[in-house]
């Protein structure tokens, strides 16, 4: 799950409960605040924590992201309607991802779903939606409790993710599957997530026990911790868009900022041939339409700034609306929200630099953007086998 | 009444080739079912209860006397859809066209306002002087509520839209227009008449109409907004006439249902449905509640908004923010039904002539405000609006009698969805007492009555009471009128129940509206196959 | 040669000298007519934010002005419960989460949607009446977002509130402060309104910190070294007859000509004595008591600090209750009262909830000593029940009265918007006076 904007006029973030620990670690003491939580940009640099992630295996406190907890035999139908995600046909332990979307099928923000028990479930978000909860769960038998200030979350990604936990006596969840069980009398939740191309696996367990299996996680095996800025060159490097960054949510947006999932690149999280789900409506009457397309642009570049302008031929197309430097392929890694391309112009895109040059860019495809693109495609022959 | 009450027949089996189904044999639901039939779709009409006509119903409650629930009079019958569904061939007659109302103010004094307004000045001027104000009053009025009727007509799409686009365009076009026309939207009944009529007698009189049936009193925003509504409306051919239909206002749903049966629709009473069946976004049909299935294409709901969507499609069908729409709270003002029967009645002609009038009494701007105070935080008022008529009176048909029945609606009450006995009693003592202001020593002639309230009309009509509290804001009821009508986005599913109608009283545009955009897309549905 | 004004602004306060000085400053010709000063003026009590855009024009900064927000707003309910909210988002939820409540989980949720449904609805130019900027109002059915929004802010406040919290104390808190300005209910058509505009970050009130500049005073300043031609008096008429400017008749015999007439705030058009909306769509038939309290000795607010402002009511039904009094003629028993603390210690009360004109026994009376006094009765005992203390400091207290003296048979001034236009606003009052100001010359 992708951590949503950093709240820039940062109203008094607070300590998430690793935060102690964290904090004695860092070596960088460079902090940032998300949903109002003090979160760590780098304990060493992002460049070392990068390499770690992707070789072996880090740490990283999800605490900030809201999560609630939902109860009720109607809760994989009330979920259905919340999110694209679908919770119907999760088994115990099974997670997937979804999509907010409001009335018009513009997106409102990511979640993800996990069906810890027949009539629990487990609902994560990068922004809090209380309100929407609130007014969704009117004629649903469900309980929705917000957890996120009861709860510490860290994720553990690389590698060696799962060796990493089996050292500190933490019972790993299977490929697909969450597990939970009881360490040293602490109820843990445990279920496998993707950072991008990364495999990880997230443990929420009480807040009260954060130092506990942090201190058990950091000892028993040689993981270090990551910030937030390695994190965002992997997030890049995977496709996956940031609320607040590469998209607004609908709910906050100005006339013509909403966007609809094909036109972030997520049209995979929003299937139309699935059960019903708010905004499922006005994502069938908005087709095939996309105004934008927020694409992964590779940028022959050494720094490249978010805002910068994106061209296709000599036309003025769009900005980049998040950049890193990618050590992988030694280039920016970027988003870029521009208009719709057509076939040929491919070659064509360049990026304005601060220095006012033009300089190449081309789009390259990401763990998201395959999947993307494999869904457009078994669409697109479905509707053809279809005639 | 009873059509065709087949139970048994139809329980655990799928019925189909139906191209439309119209829930609700409310007076839309009629003329909704109606205009479907003539354009020769194969409808058929669905109603929960035993006898159709919603909360319009005759009723015995006293050896040898009938009285009709839901409205006693006509004033917004929409004169397109009489036309078109030939209704006066199908029995509506008036018995009076143009009722004159007599006011009765809390001093004594009384006034008489003729039916036809816009000549109402002469009589006025003669009465109690001030005929000229009251003219310019009722003709810039009239000639704006005549301008927008197509704003009281909503529909998610189609060619009301278009009338709407027309109208905004033509009061685009002059600015002036349109800066009384907000003026006139956002004030309170209170501002603008201060403008107008200085007297008072007729100011008060004014008033009454604006805060009769409304949630909000006269001194609240967009309350003016009331009175534009109802003059908007015609009947018999005349702009913001009450007329009296012979054989009182379920006339009009006897002839609606001539309509339907000549447009050969099928009516099935007795039978309620459960559930509306969604299949991909579309309607498909609906569940009976004894099992049976019956498929179509096209369903138009005729009862209240909370009852289909929320009911019969349930939350997991529609959007959040719509479902928040539909559950919002109504205002907790409603109005009450009395009916008297009175005994020992003069025959004189003059006697005769006073009954044959639309009796209002109001008790003022000052107790208005008050009572509306009280109805809102739920205590019975001392002081209300009565509007009462004598239908034996006013209609030749009915036998003279000495005996005659008395039917009143006050206003405002507070909203009960279940008032207990005592509560009832007190409710009615207190319509009593107000009645006694304009009427002295009306209780020794008492020999019956019966009071419905909200809970009553919903029990014989299957909607939930609350469809019958009081209207909110005119904004408030356009807003929710124009996101039902959208019907959540649902293809093939038109609502024309009574959030779908601006203002109160019996109108059936918004089934005729439902009717019409329904067929558009059946006639779409069938070129394109 | 009478002296010709594009605008005369009319009244005494920040947000009038403000408009004053924006206008002046844009270019036009301003003459500001305020009330005759009565000795020394007082120390201030806090004002409607200075919005950064005004700010701007201004350029404050450069006067030593310096304002800091009042801490917070505190209700003080009944057997010493109170609800806070805070100038931070983060701090109030914080707060509501202490107190127990589900609902500080919904807290930025509804300031964030209750700023969205004020974007959407977009009624500005709607229920402002501003002179010729009359957007049409038919062309809201064509939007059914637009309309809903309009449906839920022109509804009750209550409807509103209910929508969203569960905690009365919470709901009781929030009313006071969107509505106690404008004197209205919560049950009231078209109170929803103020609900946004009450969280509007300009709406939260501030003070010059203590080695500050007077804003008052700044703002004088400005206005005279920009040209605006000061006058002390009272309106008495606008003649509508003439040319493209009226004649505008003032005490003392004077006369002056003005293309308009503008009242920055509802309360300044009221102590003019001329018919005001209460809120942009109520109209208003209230009065406003202030009073001012100098003590012998400092007395503490039972919770909070003194930099906060604090609101007397007893219920979530009071401002409803005390709206059907004030509309019946009568003055409310639990009348809600709003205080706070001026920097040189005064207590400053103040309550839009006094009638209009007082009815007895059928018949409407106009207001008599006895009434004043049973007012300032009445709000010292109030502010008793939660200050134990305040009877015993009380040096010398004075109450003043704003849309009292107006005989309520005389009709009151037309507000015909050509001629004479209020900004109807309670909440940011400076911002939105500039802003109106700004228009009104704009199509002048």
């Amino acid at each position: 799950m992708i951590f949503p904007v950093e709240d820039f006029v940062a109203d008094a973030p607070k300590p998430s409960p690793l935060f102690s620990a964290a904090a004695s670690v860092s070596e960088a003491n460079l902090w940032t605040s998300v949903n109002g939580w003090s979160v760590a940009r780098a304990f060493t640099s992002p460049d070392k924590e990068y390499h770690a992630a992707k070789t072996a295996a880090v740490i990283a406190d999800l605490g900030p992201l809201a999560r609630y907890a939902l109860r009720g035999n109607e809760a994989a139908a009330f979920l259905g309607r919340l999110t694209t995600a679908p919770s119907a046909r999760l088994g115990p332990g099974e997670s997937a991802r979804g999509l907010i979307l409001d009335n018009d099928g513009a997106v409102v923000d990511l979640a993800e779903v996990s069906r810890l028990s027949e009539e629990l479930f487990l609902l994560t978000t990068p922004t809090s939606h209380a309100r929407r909860l609130q007014l969704a769960v009117r004629g649903f038998d469900v309980q929705a409790e917000d957890i996120t200030d009861d709860v510490a979350a860290l994720g553990v990604f690389g590698p060696n993710a799962a060796e990493v936990l089996r050292a500190a006596g933490l019972k790993s969840p299977g490929e697909a599957v969450a597990a939970s069980a009881v360490v040293r009398g602490v109820e843990t939740a445990a279920r496998p997530i993707q950072f991008g191309a990364l495999p990880g696996i997230e443990i929420v367990f009480p807040k009260d026990e954060a130092l506990t299996i942090w201190e058990r996680l950091m000892r028993r095996s040689q993981v270090g911790p990551i910030g937030l800025d390695a994190m965002e060159i992997l997030r890049l490097e995977s496709g996956a868009p940031r609320s607040g960054v590469d998209f607004v949510s609908a709910e906050r947006a100005h006339p013509g900022e909403a966007r609809l999932p094909l036109e972030i690149g997520l049209p995979h999280l929003a299937p139309l041939d699935r059960g019903w789900f708010n905004g499922r409506r006005g994502l069938r009457q908005s087709g095939e339409r996309a105004d934008r397309r927020l694409v992964t642009l590779l940028i022959d570049d050494d720094h490249t700034m978010a805002g910068a302008e994106v061209r296709l031929g000599d036309k003025p197309a769009g900005r980049i609306t998040s950049c890193a430097w990618s050590p992988a392929t030694k280039r920016v890694v970027a988003f870029a929200d521009i208009l719709p391309l057509s076939g040929g112009k491919q070659s064509q895109i360049a990026v304005i630099t601060s220095a006012g040059a033009a300089v190449n860019a081309k789009l390259t495809q990401t763990a998201e953007s395959a999947l993307a693109a494999s869904f457009r495609s078994a669409q697109k022959a479905a509707t053809e086998s279809g005639r | 009444m009873v059509e065709k009450t087949d139970h048994d027949q139809h329980s655990g089996r799928i019925e189909g080739g139906i191209d439309a189904i119209v829930l609700g044999a409310s007076a839309d639901g009629l003329a909704a079912a109606a205009y479907l039939g003539e354009a020769g779709l194969h409808t058929v009409l669905l109603e929960s209860g035993a006898e159709i006509g919603g909360e319009i119903r005759t009723r015995e409650f006293a050896p040898d006397v009938a009285c009709v629930d839901g409205d006693h009079l006509i004033s917004v019958l929409d004169p397109e859809t009489i036309s078109d569904l030939d209704l006066y061939r199908r029995g509506v007659a008036y018995a009076s066209r143009r009722m004159n109302t007599a006011y009765f103010f809390e001093d004594g004094q009384s006034l008489e306002i003729e039916g036809d307004l816009i000549n109402a000045a002469a009589s006025i001027d003669e009465e109690i002087g001030g005929g000229l104000a009251f003219q310019t009053f009722t003709q810039q009025l009239m000639e704006l509520a005549a301008q927008l009727r197509p704003a009281f007509e909503t529909s998610g799409s189609g060619r009301g839209r278009q009338r709407q686009r027309t109208m905004a365009k033509a009061m685009d076009a002059s600015p002036d227009a349109a800066r009384r026309l907000n003026r006139f939207l956002l004030s309170s009944g209170e501002a603008i008449l201060n403008d107008y009529l200085p007297d008072g007698m007729l100011k008060t009189a004014m008033l009454t109409e604006i805060a009769f049936r409304s949630a909000a009193p006269a001194h609240e925003p967009f309350s003016f907004m009331n009175l534009i509504r109802r003059w908007a409306g015609e009947t018999s051919g005349l702009q913001a006439a009450i007329a009296y239909p012979r054989g009182g206002v379920v006339t009009i749903i006897d002839a609606l249902r001539r309509a339907v049966q000549a447009a050969k629709v099928e009516i099935r009473a007795a039978t309620p449905v459960q559930k509306i069946l969604i299949e991909r976004d579309r309607v498909a049909g609906v569940q009976l509640e004894n099992g049976g299935q019956i498929r179509a294409p096209i369903v138009v709901a005729a009862m209240d908004a909370r009852r289909v969507f929320l009911d019969m499609i349930g939350a997991s069908h529609i959007d959040i923010e719509f479902q928040r729409i539909v559950s919002a709270a109504n205002p907790p003002v409603g109005s009450g039904r009395l009916h008297l029967v009175l005994k020992g009645f003069a025959r004189d002609e003059k006697t005769k002539e006073n009954m044959q009038r639309r009796l209002v009494y109001t008790p003022g701007a000052d107790k208005l405000r008050r009572a509306f105070a009280e109805a809102r935080a739920g205590d019975i008022p001392q002081d209300m609006i009565i509007e009462a008529i004598f239908p034996a009176a006013i209609d030749e048909a009915v036998d003279d009698d000495s005996r005659q029945l008395l039917s009143i609606i006050a206003h405002p009450l507070p909203f009960d969805s279940n008032a207990d006995a005592e509560r009832r009693a007190a409710i009615a003592s207190a319509i009593q007492a107000n009645v006694e202001q304009f009427a002295p020593n009306i209780v020794d002639r008492i020999e019956a009555s019966d009071l419905s309230l909200p809970a009553d009309l919903a029990a014989t009509s299957g909607y939930h009471a609350e469809a019958f509290a009081a209207r909110p804001g005119v904004m408030q009821q356009w807003a929710l009128a124009s996101q039902v009508t959208t019907a959540s986005g649902i293809e093939g599913l038109y609502f024309c129940g009574p959030e779908a109608q601006i203002g109160y009283g019996v109108n059936c545009a918004a089934g005729r509206i439902a009717a019409k955009a329904a067929i558009r897309l059946s006639r779409r549905g069938s070129a394109a196959a | 040669m009478i002296a010709t004004f594009d605008v005369l602004v009319v009244g005494s306060d920040e947000a009038s000298l403000c408009a004053a000085a924006c206008a002046a400053r844009a270019g036009a010709r301003v003459g500001l007519l305020r009330r005759k000063a009565e000795g020394k003026r007082q120390s201030d009590a806090s004002v409607s934010a200075v919005p950064n855009a005004v700010w701007r024009r201004l350029d404050l900064q450069d006067y030593g002005v310096c304002l800091e927000p009042v801490s917070a707003r505190i209700s003080l309910m009944d057997e010493g419960e109170s609800v806070a909210t805070y100038p931070s988002v983060r701090q109030t939820g914080a707060a509501l989460a202490a107190n127990g409540a589900e609902d500080h989980l919904l807290w930025s949720s509804f300031v964030d949607e209750m700023a969205r449904l004020k974007r959407t609805a977009d009624l500005d130019g709607v229920v402002t009446r501003a002179p010729n900027g009359v957007a049409p109002l038919t062309s809201l059915l064509e939007n059914p977002q637009r309309l809903s929004a309009v449906g839920q802010l022109t509804g009750a406040c209550t409807d509103l509130l209910d929508d969203y919290f569960s905690d009365d104390g919470l709901k009781a808190h929030l009313g006071a402060y969107s509505l106690a300005r404008a004197g209205l209910g919560g049950r009231e058509l078209g109170a929803a309104l103020e609900v946004p505009d009450s969280l509007d970050d300009d709406a939260w009130r501030v003070r010059a910190t203590a080695d500050g500049a007077s804003l008052y005073a700044v703002l004088e300043k400005i206005c005279e070294t920009s040209g605006v031609e000061f006058f002390e008096g009272a309106l008495i008429s606008v003649l509508t007859e003439g040319g493209k400017h009226k004649v505008i008749e003032i005490t003392g015999d004077a006369k002056l000509k003005s293309r308009c007439v503008f009242f920055a705030t509802p309360e300044a058009a009221a102590s003019a004595g001329i018919a005001t909306p209460a809120s942009p769509l109520v109209a208003q038939n209230n009065v406003t008591a202030s009073m001012r309290f100098k003590l012998r000795k400092s007395v503490k607010p039972p919770v909070g600090d003194k930099d906060a402002i604090f609101f007397i009511l007893d219920g979530v039904d009071d401002l409803q209750t005390a709206r059907d009094c004030v509309v019946d003629g009568q003055l409310p028993e639990s009348l809600p009262v709003e205080f706070e603390f001026a920097r040189n210690g005064d207590l400053i009360a103040r309550t839009n909830y006094c009638p209009k004109a007082f009815r007895e026994e059928g018949e409407w009376r106009d207001w008599t000593g006895q009434d004043r006094q049973a007012v300032a009765a009445r709000i010292t005992q109030r502010l008793a029940s939660r200050i134990s203390a305040l009877p015993a400091a009380v040096k010398k207290s004075k109450i003043e009265f704003i849309g009292a003296d107006e005989p309520h048979k005389n009709r009151p001034m037309v507000a015909s918007p050509e001629l004479v236009v209020i900004q109807p606003s309670h909440h940011n009052a400076i911002g939105a006076a500039v802003q109106l100001l700004d228009k009104v010359l704009a199509h002048g």
